[in-house]
Parts: C-alpha cells; structure tokens; sequence
C-alpha cells in the first residue's frame, strides 16, 4: 500500500470535447487504525507527525478535539490560531511562487519560498509578538514585490473587476502574467456547479455535517453537507468579497475566481495575522462525555476531527476529514467542471485537468489519464 | 489523507535527491530547502516533488514505526 497514495482522474475525449470525467479519490488510511488504544496525550502527539501536511492545522485540531472529548477545554488557543494562520499565509503564498506558475510553464520563485518558510519556522520556534510581526512583514514584502507588483494596500484598493483587469495588464510580476493568462480565457471555465461551503459556524457544524460525520462511516472519504457536494477552500471562505462575487455572478466559481480568492485570501491573512480577530480558524465542541469535535480552517479549505475516548481515557475512535475529500469528491467540483470541457486534442483535455486540479488544490499528487472514446 | 512520509536521503546529486519510505524511491527536488541535507536525513516531500522539511531521526523513526503496523490494513 502506498500511505501518500494519489488522486485518480480518468478522461473520456472524443476529439472534440471531454465526454466523460471519473474521479478515484486517494485510498485513505483510517485515523483511528493510527491512535486507537493510545491517551490522549499520545495521540495529540502522533497526529500532526503523522498528518504533516498542514501539519500545525492537524496539531491544532487534534488538541481542540482531544480536550474537549477529555471534558476540559483547550489549552493555548490563541497561540494555535497564530500557527495556524501562518501555515495557511505560506500555504497559499507557495500556490503563486511555485504550483501556479510551473502548470504555466514557468519556474516560479523556489529560493523566495524557501525564505518564507524559514521565516515561519522562526517565527513558530519564537513564538512571541516579535516574531509573528517579523514573519507577516515578510510576507507582505514577498507578496507586494513578487506577486503584486505593488504596495498591497494599494492592490486592496482595487474595487471592481475592471480595475483587476487593469492592474493585470500593466503589472509585470509571473503571477499577474499567469493571472492573465487565465483571464484572457484558460482559467473562465471550472464551474463543476457544486456549492460553495457556508462559513463553517458553530451552530452548522453541530446540525449539518455532524450528524453526517456521526452515522456515515465513509463520510472521511465522500463528505457531504446535508446529502450535499460542497467545495471548501478560499473561493468558499471569500465569496462575498465584492470583486469574487462579481465574478461568481457572471461566470461560477471559474478557475481565475479561485485563484484570485486566494490571493484576496492572502491579503486578509495577512491582517489576521498581525492581530487575529474573531471568529478565528480554530474551533472545536464538547459532544458528549468522552467526545470532542474540532473544525478548523486551512489553505485548502475545512479540516474536521471528531474524537472519542473509552471510560478509561485511551482513544476509541478518531475520524479526520481533510478538504481533499470535498473538493475531490467523485461527484464533487473537479469531475463535474471537466464533463463537456471542449479540447482539441488529448493535450489539451490533460492541461485542462491539471489546470483545475491545480484551482481546487488537492494536498496529494495525482494522476490523469486520457483515453480516445 | 494528507499524509507526508518521512523519506530517507540515500543520495545527493546537486540540488536533487534520491529519497526511500517502505521500499519505494524517489527523485525529488531540494530547492525549497534552506538549510543543508546530507544523506541518512528524513525529509517530507511535497505532492509537486519538493523536499520542503527535515524530520528529527527519533520523530521520523517513530513516524514510520506507526505508520508500517497500518501497511496492509483495508483502506475507508
């Protein structure tokens, strides 16, 4: 068994257009096969170790959820909200510096990368005001420079989608060409037609997803709100935002709409990080004697734990649902959006894939075959 | 789900490197890594090919302790 096992996508092209689109989602090993019998205590341990990707989210979630099955309260909190507002400020800064530009054709920025993450891990290691500042004034210097082209309060002020548009034509950093490229027609296409998960309140948490949480076995692999397909993520998060929701109005949740939401995203980020504010990314809920819920938001979108403890205190069962099981659900967004994309070669179909599996941003690689109908 | 295995360097050819988890091998890129690598270290290896962080020897060791009783086990 390969543990980082990859998301299969396979096309269906019949010279003209992609016919048909099927999604295996990754084989995932069962959290709970990882800390049953385990304390409390052990599996706070274990899990981010293991979950390293968006590790300090996972760390984060498993602490909220554990002490809340423990019948106590976390610990720390705002000190995790910091960590985790930092991964998801790096997470998507790394989008634009290296994932972006290289299904564009182009190198990125690997060494600016780099810096920021050692910057973040300072600023995790410091764990002080000092730091957490040092670390945002960072990366707002990485994302007015090499992403922006431009002071990002000025880039803030932008009001409409014809300002956007100006701003993309007459900036000249990689990812204002390859945001461009995308607005000039590869990205305005991706609406699988899923909807956009509501902001993920305490109040929907308990009475929409855990009660499909709580009696689905398989909700980890195929999550679903009430019944429902829901893509999760910046888009998701920022969809109010008055530019995205011109742009959800005149063409769905495009390519360039969730891409742009994430560089909306990372401007916010920015501020939550120099003075988090309420209500923040990290929550969680007693459910019971001997249960706790956690939900907590990511880069890529909502990350639920739910753990439950036996009367003696060890781990009986723990359920994780990762944004990678929404956003690539067999029904979900990515297959949806791809069924019917016109290409006019089985290049193209393939571009198209990754270019969308690239927007919806799975934490795991993939593979995608193209097959003649 | 969200998974990152800690893989063993078993070689160095400039900015790449051959890295080893549960018998498979891969090439993967050290450009995202700031500080240096030198064979035997276990690093975590991004979807794209990116080595982006070194793992202790103890956590990594742990890591693939607990994660080699699941191999084999029916996947959700």
């Amino acid at each position: 068994m390969n543990l980082e096992a990859k998301i299969h996508i396979k096309l269906r092209w019949d010279g003209r257009r992609i016919v048909r689109a099927e999604l295996q989602p990754r084989p995932l090993v069962r959290a709970t096969e990882l800390v049953r019998g385990k304390t409390a205590g052990q599996a706070a341990i274990i899990i981010p170790m293991l979950f390293s990707i968006c590790g300090k989210a996972q760390g984060a979630a498993a602490a909220v959820a554990l002490a809340f099955a423990q019948g106590g309260a976390p610990e720390r909190v705002a000190e995790r909200e910091r960590l985790v507002l930092a991964e998801a400020l790096q997470e998507l800064l790394w989008r634009f510096l290296l994932d972006l530009p290289r299904i564009m054709g182009g190198q990125g920025n690997p060494p600016l990368l780099a810096a920021l993450r050692k910057g973040l891990a300072q600023a995790a290691a410091g764990q002080n005001e000092t730091a957490w500042q040092a670390f945002a004034a960072q990366a707002e210097t990485a994302l007015s420079q090499a992403i922006l082209g431009m002071p990002v309060a000025d880039w803030r002020k932008l009001a409409d989608l014809e300002q956007l548009s100006e701003w993309l034509r007459r900036t000249d950093t990689e990812t204002a060409r390859n945001l461009l490229e995308l607005w000039n027609g590869a990205g305005r296409w991706g609406d699988g037609g899923a909807a956009l998960m509501p902001a993920a309140s305490r109040e929907r948490m308990l009475t929409e997803v855990l009660p499909g949480l709580e009696s689905d076995e398989h909700f980890p692999q195929h999550p679903h709100w009430q019944g429902k397909v829901m893509e999760t993520g910046s888009l998701a998060r920022m969809q109010a935002h008055p530019v995205l929701a011109e742009l959800l109005r005149q063409e769905g949740a495009s390519i360039l709409a969730r891409f742009l939401a994430r560089l909306i995203e990372i401007a916010e980020l920015l501020d939550r990080l120099r003075e988090p504010v309420e209500p923040g990314w990290v929550h969680g809920a007693a459910l019971g004697p001997g249960i706790g819920l956690a939900w907590v938001q990511t880069a890529r979108g909502l990350l639920l734990h739910r753990a439950e403890l036996d009367g003696q205190g060890s781990v009986a069962d723990y359920r994780i649902v990762a944004p990678t099981e929404w956003n690539f659900h067999p029904f979900g967004p990515c297959v949806e959006a791809l069924t019917g994309k016109p290409a006019s070669s089985a290049d193209e179909a393939r571009h198209s894939a990754e270019l969308l599996v690239q927007a919806l941003d799975p934490c795991v690689a993939y593979q995608i075959e193209v097959e003649h109908a | 789900m969200c998974m990152a295995i800690p893989s063993r360097v078993i070689e160095l050819v400039g900015e790449m490197a051959t890295v080893e988890a549960f018998g498979e091998l891969r090439s993967v890129s050290l450009m995202l890594m700031s500080d240096g690598v030198a064979l035997g270290d276990y690093l975590l290896v991004q979807a794209g090919g990116f080595a982006y962080e070194r793992v202790e020897h103890q956590v990594a060791q742990e890591a693939l302790r607990i994660l080699g009783q699941v191999v084999g086990l029916p996947q959700a």
